[in-house]
């Protein structure tokens, strides 16, 4: 059941174009599941805006990966806050996370844009706070190299955990860009897809855009993923 | 820190309302299954098979909870009517 607590800004910085991390503290250790989100209240009116927690549970901090391209009320807001600055945040909720009642041993993440922000909460907690033996894999969908951020950790990551491994896309590249280009769509078709044989050991976590999520879904269903097996939530 | 207290409730109170004022409406097309309203009004909504949230009781919590239910949905798929006067509350 989610509560209404004051949480205090204490970070507040530009990650890369029009992404930025927020980071809230509060009075006590913040009791969520990765994947889920807080709704901050961002007007007097009572308008509320949510955003997911980008940071792995059981501190008392959480990290707000908030993409400021929309420029609407929630926007303005986040933008118009500073560090010491208090906000109203309610949660935590959504039931995106990850599988308890039948887990399968390996997990692909897939987003777009800023939805890598509640799958940065799954995978730290998995690898970190878990200690996930099955295999993790993220694949992320971003416009330019420009939007890119925490390129480091995912290295990191890559490299301090055997069973994790990630590749990120971009749709519009630069001449100069040596990775992936097109959709996360075309990776899943052209690359992961036919070097697993077996899809039935895999769970799918999808978040970002809509035509994303409802375009990957149904490819996976197309390949015989069971339904319970793909999780979703929808960014707007 | 001393300066974040924690506000003096929580939503989402078990105890069914008498007759509430609030009448709530769903807007499917906008609804994406966030699931915040039945987190914060559990007794007034739920999320379908389609994952899209669905009325079960309009006097399933008090009108505050309806009204924060509302305020919370990410995509403002949800309207908030008073009864009495017919004034749309929510959204603005």
């Amino acid at each position: 059941m989610p509560q209404t607590l004051l949480a205090k800004v204490t970070k507040k910085t530009n990650l890369a174009g029009n992404y930025w991390l927020v980071v809230l503290e509060f009075q006590d250790a913040f009791d969520f599941a990765a994947g889920q989100y807080v709704s901050l209240k961002v007007a007097e009116d009572g308008t509320r805006r949510s955003y997911s927690i980008a940071s792995a549970p059981n501190t008392k901090s959480v990290d707000l990966l908030v993409d400021v391209t929309p420029m609407g009320l929630g926007t303005k807001y986040i933008l118009s806050l500073k560090e010491g600055d208090i906000v109203e945040a309610m949660g935590p909720m959504g039931i995106f996370t990850l599988a308890s009642k039948t887990p399968k041993n390996n997990k692909l993440f897939i987003a777009t844009g800023s939805g890598i922000a509640p799958m940065r909460s799954m995978i730290w907690d998995l690898l970190l706070t878990n200690k996930y033996q099955g295999e993790v894999q993220l694949l992320w969908g971003m416009r330019h190299e420009g939007d890119l951020f925490w390129q480091e950790e995912l290295m990191q990551m890559n490299r301090q955990y055997a069973n994790f491994s990630y590749q990120v896309v971009l749709s519009k590249p630069g001449e100069h860009w040596h990775g992936e280009c097109g959709h996360v769509g075309d990776c899943l078709r052209n690359g992961f897809i036919v070097k697993v044989a077996d899809l039935s050991t895999w769970e799918f976590y999808l978040c970002g855009n809509q035509e994303m999520i409802m375009e990957t879904g149904a490819y996976l269903a197309g390949k015989g993923v069971a339904k319970e097996d793909i999780h979703l939530e929808k960014f707007f | 820190m001393a300066d974040t207290q924690a506000v003096a409730y929580t939503v989402g109170s078990d105890k069914k309302p008498a007759k509430t004022k609030y009448q709530v409406r769903v807007i499917n097309d906008k609804c994406i299954g966030a699931a915040s309203c039945v987190a914060v009004a559990a007794m007034t909504f739920k999320l379908n098979d389609l994952n899209k949230a669905d009325i079960v009781d309009q006097d399933g919590n008090v009108d505050s909870e309806k009204l924060l239910a509302a305020q919370s949905c990410p995509t403002s798929a949800i309207e908030v009517i008073d009864v009495e006067t017919g004034e749309k509350i929510w959204p603005k």
